[in-house]
């Protein structure tokens, strides 16, 4: 339930529009922090600022979602076939979950001694918490737009 | 695993919505089911052999 906000079975959103929703969302938060982060001039601040309100809003968006809905709902309200996938999206998930904190791990290592950049004031542990929550929450979904077909979500494909 | 339901359900003119909900899944796994993208636990399978009155192998067929 922490990653899913109920709907009486999920929003029914398309296959298009979820794919792009999660897509905005991962990649635009990200974006949006390292052109607020590195970025100069005036305008950088705001554009980092749009792109993480975009990220953000695709993410309410996704949040009652169908899809969302298979990932975040309680086990004992999902049927067998919603169960299987996703055990499928979860377990993909996790791989390349795992990956990114491997390589986080490295990067922090290598960083301190090379003076690269990490993360030092509130803001900025603020801004890589609430995108490894984001990444944490969506990353499941991402890979359940791909396992799936119209037809095995709400919202798509015919009904007989 | 080949199966008959969407003969069985087409004979009772039920929707996949409306079979779904008798065996208590949504109308995708039951689509999953028909087109066999998903094989049926051994609870849902004796539950749709039930409610359709016929045998298990009446329904489902093992393929090679």
């Amino acid at each position: 339930m922490l990653y899913y906000r109920p709907a009486s079975g999920g929003k029914a959103l398309s296959l298009g529009t979820v794919r792009t929703l999660t897509a905005a969302a991962l990649f635009a938060y990200p974006a949006g922090a390292l052109i607020r982060e590195f970025g100069s001039g005036v305008i950088a601040p705001i554009v980092g600022f749009a792109l993480i309100v975009v990220a953000l809003m695709s993410t309410a968006a996704l949040m009652g979602s169908s899809i969302q809905r298979i990932v975040g709902e309680q086990v004992e309200l999902l049927d067998e076939f919603e169960l299987k996938l996703r055990n499928r999206a979860v377990g993909s998930a996790y791989k390349l979950l795992s990956l990114l904190i491997l390589l986080a791990v490295i990067y922090a290592a290598i960083a301190s001694d090379q003076q690269w950049w990490i993360p030092h004031t509130y803001g900025e542990f603020s801004g890589l918490f609430w995108g490894a929550f984001l990444y944490c929450a969506l990353l499941p979904s991402v890979f359940l737009t791909w396992i799936v077909e119209p037809s095995d979500i709400v919202g798509d494909g015919p009904v007989e | 695993m080949n199966n008959r339901l969407r003969v069985l359900r087409a004979e009772r003119k039920w929707s996949q919505a409306e079979l779904g909900t008798r065996l208590g899944v949504s109308r995708q796994a039951v689509n999953a089911i028909e087109t066999g993208k998903h094989d049926p636990s051994l609870t849902l399978a004796f539950r749709i052999a039930r409610l359709f009155g016929h045998p298990l192998e009446s329904i489902f067929e093992q393929t090679d």
